[in-house]
């Protein structure tokens, strides 16, 4: 829906989105993993324009059991990046256990070095913390690029076992801490996903006893992910009539609508807001987008908190949804003309 | 009956409600150790203790708001009076931001102590941050009666007095030299902090030049911030001034290098300010017990061995230990507990009832559990019939397992042991020799085993109910003894038993038995969501778990009534780190118990065992209490746990299973479960 008072934020499917884009030329920053869908857009996007300067974030997991699948599945996706002009510089090795420090090195570079003016972000399997810091970067230097676009690939089945696991304490992603002098205005907003992780012993140690909670509930969905849905709220209150919580419905892809419902909930930055992106891939964007826009230096009225998984399934996702002969990819305009459209 | 409310539905309640209410239901017994005065007395105190014993609790007796709550309600301060006169600051590492301090290179060269510097500038600003915060509370309408009760004087003229002095100081080169009041005071460490917090969340490129040339050092600020309220006419000399560090051992998160090794750097700042033995300042540190210890092998600074002369350690699991001289304190404070949670739910209490007792009755022994929770008719089934028991003697023992199912069962592995070397007949059999008063050791030992026997042959749940198991299963740990009542409660509001406004007395062993069941459950799936490494460690407890129950229900001649639990010696563990943190991480966090163990071999040198932890037996369906020897493990075995559990990134560093020298003694039980066909 369009509003007289917003920007239309145009949002779709890739073809449609770059349609309208007169820019050509990219610089695209994405993450070469385990699942197919993390070289859709570099496999695809010769038909739309061409991409210039790369970044691609190659992160290695906790070794585990399933470290050798994972590596070897990782090299065939690496293959077909390698296969659409993407060379070995290009990607960058880092471990998940790194300190944020040596991603922030790399995106610095990155952002000092490149020529074009227009960027391409992936974030289909890009980690949260990354995807969060790099779109905090562009609106901390509003005069970088004229086109910023993201876009987020949807797979063909995830996998019916656990997804992640091993998570880790539940603490702010970098550079998205509450500040001190919101601390006590508790207002939690929850992306429903798959996997509540480490939430329900949160919940269970009172830590959400005095706040105001409200769940973002992808809406609609099939049966199958509406069951998984109200898992994950039980699962986070297990005595659902003795807490207090709100059930917020709300289309999971259209990231403009989730972001005008944040900005209500914060009220456009004025009062404290914690945000916790446990849901799908574009309600965590309209979450980084929210909490880019109105962090402050100093005592910052959004924090982005969230419990890291140090364990992902190595068959997380497999395939790629199609739409037609194309892969089904998601594709949202944060910047245009140099103008923010969030 | 749905409106009637369960008093133990919020378990966690002490660390999420007003001043006014936690006093109402702190309990004091936890203070009658009189190791926990340290914390209220002169000295610096690192207080350990596992998640639920209580720690939180404690350290919050030192804010002043809990003392001021005392001071105006009508409950007693819990401890003598000259523990009641202090003032505090406190820092809670995590939700302080301290931990961004890991995330991000400081000055150009990448070094881990030059991070700790700015780490300890942080601390002290933080500290103080908080404590100028206190002082003006005290300030305050509000603090007046907690600052008439403590004898300071926070008059505004003192105050400022005291910022000037403050702001002469050396320790802070220079860094306060635009001070002339308290409002500037508070203004000038704030704004240091909000440059702290800009930078850590990446609003800014770097730290400003001011602060990269006044970086203080761990604790000198705050010790000069106690000379300058002495000098100021604030603070008494009978007032200490009390600092709290919470959450220690998160600051191990910081130190892990890319080969999985610590530089405890950040944890050696907090021990620095520990180590400045000049009196003026106390620490409290919250600490989780591998901290203390964890990734410390060929750290230079000897601050970590201090003990005593620098600090003491006050561990919260010992004191409530039962030991030779003394019985644990932990039964009498499970009666306060559920005396002040029964009277906060508005039922009618009298602080002289045992409630423990009175709810969930006294012991039920292991021959009552049988007679209550097996069927008449069926329990001739508890002896087996396999070849090795001659038809005349298991006759006798069927016989009598109708009637005495537990000496049966006893008299079944009696047989077994000395059916070789003994003529045993029917006759001597009826006269259950077992029984007699040479064996009641050995019997004393197998009771749990042939119970857990017994069930499982009748194709019954093991039960655990009566007061004495609802101890046992909480294994000095507060948090699993609410917990419990909580599921007990709600198994008994669902019966038709529950009145609105009566405190049950004895609920019914079948209720508690679903209740204590539901509760072993909830904390086997909770294992699952603790944070670091939270999975694996519920693979693992699953592995070794279902292993022991397998292997003592096949255990018919009772020979190792010992082996829910496992030994590993110190050197092993020495030569593999990594082994030794995973189970240390699987006892901080709840999913195992350790203690100290002492082989029958010498050759085997020190050891340590582990046993699941108490809560976790009924799930797992095996006995709680720890008799007798531990199975005797070797790292071939652990690894072999380990692979089964998928817990890869340690197993793969350890020596291969079929090397010789990884075996465990050949006398023991086998644990090559893992060449049966893996069912996962």
């Amino acid at each position: 829906m369009i509003r007289g008072d917003q920007p239309f934020r145009p949002w779709g499917r890739i073809d449609n989105v770059l349609s309208a884009t007169p820019a050509h030329d990219w610089a695209f920053i994405g993450c070469v993993s385990a699942e197919d869908r993390c070289s859709a857009v570099a496999a695809n996007f010769a038909q739309y324009g061409s991409i210039k300067e790369k970044l691609v974030f190659r992160i290695a997991d906790r070794p585990s059991a399933s470290t050798q699948v994972i590596e070897t599945k990782t090299d065939i996706a690496q293959g077909v990046f390698t296969a659409n002009g993407f060379q070995g510089e290009d990607f960058f090795s880092v471990a998940l256990s790194d300190p944020f420090g040596l991603y922030t090195n790399e995106l610095d570079e990155f952002f000092s070095n490149v020529q074009t003016d227009n960027l391409l972000i992936d974030i289909t399997t890009l980690p949260k913390r990354v995807y969060f810091h790099i779109i905090k970067k562009i609106y901390q230097n509003p005069d970088r690029f004229s086109d910023v676009l993201i876009t987020y690939s949807e797979p063909a089945q995830y996998c019916a076992e656990s997804l992640a696991a091993n998570p880790e304490p539940w603490d702010a992603l970098p550079g998205f801490r509450l500040g001190r002098g919101h601390s006590s205005e508790q207002r939690i907003l929850i992306g429903i996903g798959f996997e509540p992780l480490g939430l329900p012993s949160l919940s269970e140690a009172g830590e959400f006893n005095n706040s105001s909670i409200s769940f973002l509930f992808p809406f609609p969905a099939d049966q199958a992910a509406n069951s998984k849905n109200w898992r994950f709220i039980r699962q986070v209150f297990p005595n659902a009539g003795q807490s207090g919580f709100d059930v917020k419905r709300i289309d999971a892809k259209n990231v403009p609508e989730i972001f005008d419902l944040i900005c209500g909930e914060g009220d456009h930055g004025t009062n404290g807001i914690l945000l916790a992106p446990f849901g799908p891939k574009p309600m965590s964007l309209a979450m980084a987008l929210y909490a880019a826009k109105y962090s402050k230096p100093q005592n910052s009225p959004v924090g982005v908190y969230y419990t890291q998984p140090t364990y992902y399934h190595p068959d997380y996702s497999t395939g790629l949804k199609m739409a037609g002969a194309n892969p089904l990819i998601n594709c949202y305009v944060l910047k245009a003309a140099s103008n923010f459209l969030y | 009956m749905d409106n009637i409310k369960n008093p133990f539905n919020d378990v966690y309640m002490a660390e999420t409600i007003p001043a006014q209410e936690f006093v109402k239901i702190f309990s004091p017994e936890l203070i009658k150790e009189s190791a926990t005065h340290q914390l209220f007395q002169p000295g610096s105190v690192i207080l350990v203790g596992l998640q639920g014993t209580g720690k939180s609790a404690l350290l919050n007796l030192l804010k002043p708001e809990i003392l001021s709550a005392y001071l105006e309600g009508s409950e007693p301060w819990p401890l003598p009076k000259h523990c009641s006169k202090f003032i505090s600051a406190n820092i809670v590492l995590r939700s302080s931001g301290a931990l961004d301090f890991g995330q991000r290179k400081i000055e150009r060269e990448d070094d881990l102590n030059v991070t700790g510097l700015y780490f300890a500038d942080f601390l002290n600003y933080w500290i103080i941050d908080d404590l100028l915060a206190n002082l003006q509370s005290l300030s305050s309408p509000k603090g007046e009666k907690l600052s008439t009760h403590l004898g300071i004087d926070v008059a505004h003229a003192r105050l400022n007095e005291f910022s000037c002095l403050l702001a002469k100081d050396r320790s802070w080169f220079g860094a306060l030299k635009d001070v002339s009041n308290f409002a500037e005071l508070r203004e000038i460490i704030r704004n240091r902090l909000y440059t702290y917090e800009s930078f850590l969340n990446f609003n800014s490129d770097e730290l400003p030049e001011d602060i990269v040339r006044s970086k203080t050092k761990p604790g000198e600020p705050i010790g000069s911030a106690y000379d300058a309220l002495r000098a100021a006419g604030i603070l008494p000399p009978d007032v200490p001034l009390f600092v709290t560090i919470d959450q220690f051992e998160d600051l191990m998160d910081l130190e892990k290098d890319k080969n999985g090794g610590f530089q405890p750097v950040f944890r050696s700042i907090v021990m620095r300010m520990l180590g400045n033995r000049d009196g003026r300042v106390s620490y409290r540190v919250g600490a989780r017990p591998y901290s203390l210890t964890t990734g410390l092998q060929g750290f230079g600074n000897n601050a970590f061995t201090e003990e005593m002369r620098e600090y003491c350690v006050v561990d919260i699991g010992d004191l409530l230990t039962n030991r030779e001289a003394k019985r644990s304190h932990f039964p009498k404070l499970c009666d306060d507990v559920l005396y002040r949670r029964l009277r906060e739910a508005g039922l009618k209490v009298t602080p002289q009832t045992r409630y423990t007792k009175h709810i969930f009755g006294g012991r039920v022994s292991p021959e009552d559990k049988l007679h209550r929770f097996t069927k008449e008719g069926s329990r001739g089934k508890a002896i087996s019939d396999d070849p090795a028991i001659p038809d005349e003697l298991r006759a006798v023992l069927v016989e009598m397992a109708e009637e005495q199912p537990l000496s049966a069962k006893l008299g079944e592995a009696w047989v077994r042991q000395n059916l070789a070397d003994t003529d045993i007949n029917a006759e001597l059999l009826k006269s259950q020799p077992w029984n007699e008063k040479e064996k009641q050791w050995w019997k004393k030992e197998r009771k749990q085993l042939a119970m857990l026997q017994v069930f499982s042959a009748t194709r019954q749940r093991m039960v655990w109910c009566g007061a004495d198991d609802v101890i046992s299963l909480c294994a000095n740990n507060i948090l699993t003894f609410l917990s419990i009542c909580q599921f007990i409660w709600a198994e008994h509001l669902r019966s038709a038993d529950a009145k609105e406004t009566a405190i049950p007395k004895e609920i019914k062993p079948s209720i508690q038995a679903m209740g204590i069941m539901s509760a072993s459950e909830y904390w086997f799936r909770k294992v699952k969501a603790e944070p670091k490494g939270g999975d694996d460690r519920h693979r693992f407890v699953n592995v070794v778990g279902s292993y022991f129950r397998d292997k003592m229900r096949e255990d018919k001649r009772m020979s190792y009534p010992g082996a829910n639990g496992f030994s590993l010696s110190v050197d092993v563990l020495e030569e593999h780190p990594g082994v030794d943190e995973f189970l240390d991480s699987c006892v901080a966090f709840g999913v195992l118990e350790k203690a100290r163990h002492t082989a029958k071999s010498k050759s085997r040198g020190q050891s340590m065992k582990w046993y699941l932890s108490s809560i976790l037996t009924p799930y797992f369906q095996i006995p709680t209490a720890h008799t007798k020897e531990p199975f005797y493990a070797n790292i071939s075995d652990v690894k072999r746990w380990l692979e089964k559990a998928k817990v890869i990134g340690i197993a793969s560093g350890l020596p291969s299973a079929d090397k010789e020298v990884g075996r465990s003694s050949p006398k023991q039980i086998s644990l090559n479960f893992l060449d049966e066909p893996n069912n996962d």
